[in-house]
């Protein structure tokens, strides 16, 4: 156990733990693990015991009794864990071992794991079992989880009100559970002091937990206030897009005008109207309002579920979004870092001092592992997908995502999926290579193989959607709707056809929702600043790889081969320039980089409107990158995940073509 | 006014929103699901929307389930 001492103990000193009395010399000595399914009460177990416990995901899946030993200032104490329950009325087979264990074995000391983030459902468990009369001690597993939920709980508090210890641990890292094994001699009673348990557990959590609980079925004049300032700052938002439609003045262009008239440098001036027009009149508010009120969290809460007011909050969160990373991401600090910094200074500073030759051309020449693969890493990538964890991020803390699942659950189980399969389809807008792996919360082979199939399909990554975004907001928004529409139909279409032709039963959609929370800052830049490492490490070394591969191809003449080779489609059938076909060879590489070459390609001016829609779209639904499918082979089998990537790749060719030939007949004018 | 009596149990889909109802039967292998969340004989819960999902409130959370599900959760009305 000496490695585990090392981890840091959330509760730095037992001795802060309220205990009401000294603890008792122990009895049989045995401590029994009890708590609800999926708690991390098999990983408690195994952290206190030498032995190693397989973790089961599914609840009832362990009857097993697992029985251990704890080394305890050298003497042992025994350990038994149980199968997860909710209550103790014995409703199931699993929960009927699990009172067996405490009726027939008289432990000296229950320990309750319990998923800090659940604390009602928790403490409604707790006061069931302090009827049994045992010594026990309450350990808030999942603190991790619940820190990142924004939940605050005083355990301090909580022990004074249960007259037991509590600790707090993260049994994944083995935070706390030092603390948790000095306790397992402790012998304090919880007791309900004769209160009704559902009113004890409610009064408990009031004063333990900063939660927003209780209905807000009327609105008071304050919760009526912020709403205005919130509708009002998002109409305020719409109408930057809107007014420009009919040529009326905007909050933007005013902006524009006046730091122009300043004579601010346009890259500024853009990011601040950006800021000023677009983000602050909408998160000022809504920040401002749910950190302040929580008969507004509660309202907002309840909209953002509902058809009309939440179609209305998705449309303006999307926007926002869209401002974020497809204008201030893949525009503004794209600007910056590509046209300022590298093709600025760090290249043409390199191409100065490497004389001209292999060297040359290997780092800083048209495929240079420098010119190329860095600077597409750094310059176009990485803005475009931090600026994309910064939004998901600050998503996922408020609570919004369950909302979009419930609202999007009718369409997705027309494509054969329900509303859980929403968090990988929205992760797959930040990795696809990541999402296809959370495909595993989804419970039938069917669903799982649905939803790899349209991530590889057609979810577009970050860094691809910021391209996405940001090429077309040069052209029109008639231009970025065809694009989306284009592959959100041929997603639903896809996903359709593949429910009806897939053997197999999806899942029921039963999903808990949280409520709606301020967000907090320092939390969302943490999980940023993880993510954009975690993207760096995996994505800098495949660029670097791309640019080579490019190269070597290039120096072996091969490059030219394969382009000229796949040029009577990428210029008979889709209509695009020869030089498209490297673009989509790289699209392999890494999705995001092909996109990058895209974009490069429009800044040249070589594509017109028509040519970058069908680009977009068929670098968009074309086969996933090397990342992706070597996941998608892991997880579906290499059988399988040829068939998908054959499958894509036909796809996208061809739906390429039939837009290009629509676009031109129709004459259709983006 | 309805009598409480087991005969009379509707499925949850029959409530309105804002009706409270307790649970007194479900039915299916969704059962053990809905018990980790809360939902068992016995719970009160109310219907919070109908559409897109249904949405019911329990002391504990606020659940999502979809039409298929509730169909299956058997229900007294509260007064």
């Amino acid at each position: 156990m000496e490695s585990r001492s090392k981890a840091t103990v959330l509760l730095e000193d037992p001795s802060d733990l309220v205990v009401l009395d000294n603890p008792a010399p122990p009895d049989n000595g045995l401590v029994v693990l009890v708590g609800q399914a999926n708690v991390g009460k098999s990983v408690v177990f195994s952290r206190l015991t030498s032995r190693y416990v397989t973790i089961s995901n599914f609840p009832g899946t362990t009857v097993e009794i697992f029985r251990g030993q704890v080394d305890l200032d050298g003497e042992t104490v025994e350990i038994i864990d149980t199968p997860g329950i909710n209550s103790t009325y014995a409703s199931s087979e699993d929960e009927r071992v699990a009172l067996r264990v405490l009726q027939d074995d008289r432990p000296g000391l229950i320990v309750q794991v319990a998923d800090a983030k659940n604390l009602r459902r928790t403490l409604r468990l707790t006061a069931q079992l302090a009827q049994f009369g045992i010594p026990m001690v309450l350990t808030l597993n999942m603190m991790d989880e619940c820190e990142r939920k924004g939940i605050y709980v005083d355990s301090d508090m909580l022990s004074k009100k249960l007259g037991i210890p509590v600790v707090q641990t993260v049994a994944t890292t083995g935070t706390g559970l030092e603390g948790l094994k000095k306790l397992l001699r402790s012998r304090q009673r919880c007791s309900l002091n004769g209160h009704e348990p559902l009113q004890w557990v409610e009064d408990a959590l009031e004063s333990v937990q900063r939660s927003t609980p209780g209905e807000a079925e009327k609105l008071d004049t304050r919760t009526k206030w912020f709403t205005f300032l919130v509708l009002f700052g998002s109409l305020l938002h719409l109408e930057n897009y809107f007014g420009a439609w009919f040529g009326l003045p905007t909050l933007a262009t005013g902006f524009q005008s006046f730091f122009t008239t300043q004579g601010f440098p346009e890259i500024l001036t853009g990011a601040l109207t950006v800021i000023l027009a677009f983000l602050l009149p909408v998160l000022l508010p809504v920040l401002w309002a749910i950190g302040k009120d929580h008969g507004f969290n509660e309202r907002f809460g309840v909209w953002a579920r509902q058809v009309l007011p939440g179609t209305f909050i998705l449309v303006v969160t999307m926007s926002l979004v869209f401002q974020l990373v497809g204008v201030l991401g893949a525009q503004t600090l794209v600007g910056i870092l590509e046209e300022g910094i590298f093709s600025g200074y760090i290249t043409p500073f390199l191409q100065g001092i490497i004389p001209s030759g292999f060297v040359y051309d290997l780092l800083v020449g048209q495929y240079g592992v420098i010119s190329m693969g860095i600077s597409y890493a750094i310059a176009i990538v990485l803005p475009v997908v931090s600026t994309f964890f910064i939004a998901f991020s600050f998503l996922e803390d408020s609570g919004y995502l369950p909302r979009l699942s419930i609202l999007s659950d009718r369409l997705l189980r027309a494509m054969g999926l329900h509303g859980k399969a929403l968090l990988p389809m929205v992760l797959g807008l930040g990795c696809v290579t990541m999402a296809t792996m959370t495909t595993r919360i989804l419970r039938s082979k069917k669903e799982r193989f649905v939803a790899t199939l349209l991530l590889a399909l057609g979810v577009p990554c970050s860094a691809q959607l910021g391209v996405i975004l940001g090429i077309t907001s040069g052209i029109s928004l008639k231009a970025l709707l065809v694009v989306f529409g284009t592959v959100a139909s041929q997603l639903v279409f896809v996903g359709f056809v593949l429910s009806r032709l897939y053997p197999g039963q999806r899942s029921s959609f039963v999903l808990e929702v949280p409520p709606i929370r301020c967000p907090v800052w320092k939390n969302i830049f943490r999980k940023t600043y993880w993510r954009v490492v975690w993207f760096l490490k995996e994505a800098l070394p495949l660029f670097a790889i791309g640019a080579l591969a490019l190269f070597v191809l290039d120096k072996l003449q091969l490059l030219s081969k394969v382009i000229a080779a796949s040029e009577p489609v990428v210029t008979g059938l889709l209509g695009l320039p020869k030089e498209t076909a490297s673009v989509f060879l790289i699209g392999f590489l890494r999705r995001d980089y092909g996109a990058a070459g895209l974009f490069d390609l429009s800044r040249q001016g070589q594509l017109d409107s028509i040519q970058i829609v069908v680009g977009l779209v068929v670098l968009t639904l074309f086969v996933p990158c090397i990342a992706n499918s070597l996941v998608i082979v892991k997880e579906q089998g290499l059988r399988k995940a040829l068939g998908i990537i054959s499958f894509v790749f036909v796809y996208a060719v061809g739906i390429g073509g039939l837009l290009n030939w629509l676009l031109h007949t129709f004459g259709i004018v983006l | 006014m309805k009598r409480d009596s087991s005969a009379d149990a509707d499925p949850l889909t029959k409530l309105k929103t804002r009706e409270r109802a307790r649970i007194v039967r479900i039915e299916g292998e969704e059962a053990m699901e809905l018990a980790s969340f809360g939902l068992y004989t016995g719970t009160e819960i109310q219907v919070k929307q109908r559409f897109p999902s249904y949405i019911v409130q329990t002391d504990e959370a606020e659940l999502a389930l979809e039409p298929a599900v509730a169909r299956k959760i058997f229900v007294l009305r509260l007064k």
